[in-house]
């Protein structure tokens, strides 16, 4: 029995390690200082001191103007995050409390709409987008990538508003109050939790997207876009590289963190337990 | 079986008020729909048409090549290699994300101290950008600077630096690597789900018949989370097979083409090469195989609905 509380926790430490390790190691070598750089890499020599030289030259060096770039990134996340919950509560809606032909079947075919591969369609979208005059604009991201959010977020919500009863629902018609009132004066507000999951789950995924970001716009202005390309003209800076990655990781990592327990029960319930 | 929220649509119904007309639900499912449609079932559509044309970037404009696309798919020099990566990175993500994500659910299933912790460390590599993924791998495999090189000199396991990028099985093995960390925990947390659900009673009664405790995994745990387990598969083959930004930060495909895979090689052939009419016929076969896995799960997903 000891035995195994031993590699029970041994089995916990390896765990974290391999899953945060990676992370702090990055952390670590932002905070070097670029002088010590070598030292530390090759010989895993500590430095003498951290310093944060790297994360201001990152935001704030005119060459790599990561602020910019975190602005563009989270304008349009936070767009597509409002747009995508609201197309999609008004979509859980009509799942949840009416009844139409075809409901079980439309609702299971968003599933297959959202697993469609981006570069299966990637080509037809890139060329509405210049053919409309929209390729490398925000709206052309928040319409593509918003789009591909949004099955699967309708998904979620749905599921949060089935655990609201639907008597409920029908009682406060019976009240006199119209649809609309209904659905927007009472269960919204009990549908909130879910809608905080739908907004952090949409915001992460559209902060993270690539794909479209690189065919969608000319610039490097998203973030991931530049964080794909390497820094620096004749050597990679390594320190500016991982300062980068930091920057761009705190702002999903965070908000997960802070709605951990939210976002498993959410997306787990959409995804799985049915 | 679960106390969750159930996605099951009641039927026979009363008739109520909210059953009157489908005129509402319609009015509030049309954004939906419209923007379905705009981004995703018309771009579809096309994307089949384009695959019998071509651009030509000389004259202008789409050319009809009838069935050239396709039959181009048998003179690609590239593509039986490429099928070959995507068949060897996808089987090594799928069982190895599998069998570490439930690895992780068994641990997460027992009480230890820290488990709020593990829960919350796991939850991080999923809110990770993928190319922020891609990125932190680069940085540890790096040869000159990385630092599974510096641990593996300390200990002298090797004499001289190992130039992970420039060997080919080597770079795919850390792409495998950096997409199951970062699909792993969530699968896992997925899993520990399902585990829970398992009633406490079955196992008291296996150990008081005497199971070990691998029996007890073998007739109580696997059959518990059959169907949660078979849904993890599929997800995690479907993603895997939509892999991009770690490939495109660790490796772009190299060395050479051993990295990779077709659904890399679809955007490439596109954005690179700018073959449009090929690169098409590409992305519809990649379609094709999502859609197929996606029916798979959905198939599984119908018993469930009606049974709730």
């Amino acid at each position: 029995m000891k035995l195994a509380r031993i590699a029970l926790y041994l089995c916990v430490i390896l765990i974290m390690v391999f899953m945060i390790g990676p992370i702090i190691w990055v952390i670590l070598t932002a905070l070097v200082p670029e002088v010590e750089l070598v030292d530390f890499g090759k010989h895993l020599i500590p430095p003498s001191h951290f310093s944060l030289e790297a994360f201001n030259a990152a935001l704030f060096n005119p060459e790599i103007n990561l602020i910019y770039s975190m602005q563009a990134t989270f304008t349009y996340s936070i767009i597509i995050a409002i747009l995508v919950t609201l197309v999609g509560t008004l979509a859980a809606f009509a799942f949840t409390f009416t009844d139409f032909p075809w409901k079980v079947q439309i609702f299971l075919s968003l599933y297959a709409i959202a697993t469609i591969p981006g570069w299966s369609i990637a080509i037809p979208l890139y060329m509405q987008m210049r053919i409309t005059g929209l390729w490398n604009t925000y709206l052309a991201l928040i319409f593509v990538i918003g789009g591909f959010i949004l099955p699967f977020s309708t998904w979620i919500l749905t599921s949060f508003l089935q655990s609201i009863p639907r008597a409920l629902y029908e009682a406060s018609l019976v009240d006199g109050a119209t649809r609309i009132q209904a659905l927007f004066k009472i269960m919204l507000p009990l549908a909130a939790p879910g809608l905080v999951v739908v907004l952090i789950y949409s915001f992460i995924s559209a902060w993270g997207d690539f794909g479209w970001a690189l065919v969608l716009t000319g610039g490097d202005w998203p973030l991931t876009v530049k964080l794909s390309e390497p820094v620096g003209y004749f050597t990679i800076r390594y320190d500016l590289m991982c300062a980068e990655g930091v920057i761009a990781l705190l702002p999903p990592v965070i908000l997960a963190l802070i709605f951990e327990k939210w976002i498993i029960k959410g997306l787990i319930g959409g995804a799985i337990k049915g | 079986m679960t106390s969750s929220p159930s996605l099951f649509f009641k039927k026979n119904l009363k008739k109520t008020k909210t059953s009157k007309g489908y005129l509402f639900s319609f009015l509030l499912l049309s954004p939906l729909f419209i923007w379905m449609f705009s981004r995703t079932i018309y771009p579809l559509i096309e994307a089949l048409r384009l695959t019998f044309f071509e651009l030509k970037l000389a004259g202008g404009g789409f050319v009809y090549v009838g069935t050239y696309n396709w039959l181009y798919l048998f003179k690609d020099e590239n593509l039986p290699t490429i099928l070959v990566n995507t068949m060897f990175f996808s089987g090594s993500t799928v069982i190895f994300g599998i069998l570490l994500s439930l690895g992780i659910a068994l641990v997460l299933n027992e009480d230890f101290k820290g488990k709020t912790i593990l829960k919350a460390v796991l939850i991080v590599p999923w809110a990770i950008p993928g190319i922020v993924t891609g990125l932190i791998w680069q940085w540890i495999f790096s040869a000159e600077y990385g630092i599974v090189n510096g641990i593996l000199l300390k200990l002298n396991l090797i004499s001289s630096r190992i130039y992970w990028f420039q060997d080919p099985l080597l770079s795919m093995t850390i792409c495998i690597i950096g997409t199951v960390w970062q699909s792993a925990p969530f699968l896992s947390l997925m899993l520990w789900a399902a585990l829970q659900m398992i009633p406490q009673h079955l196992y008291d009664a296996a150990k008081v018949d005497g199971a070990s405790a691998f029996q007890r995994f073998l007739n109580i745990t696997l059959p518990g989370i059959k169907l949660p387990l078979f849904f993890a598969v599929i997800l995690h083959t479907i993603n895997s097979f939509k892999a991009f930004d770690i490939i495109y930060k660790l490796t772009k495909g190299g060395p050479g083409i051993a990295t990779k895979v077709l659904y890399y090689y679809t955007w490439e052939t596109g954005f690179v090469a700018w073959s449009l009419g090929y690169a098409t016929v590409l992305g519809v076969i990649v379609f094709v195989i999502c859609f197929i896995l996606t029916l798979f799960y959905l198939r599984s997903f119908r018993p469930k609905f009606e049974a709730a």
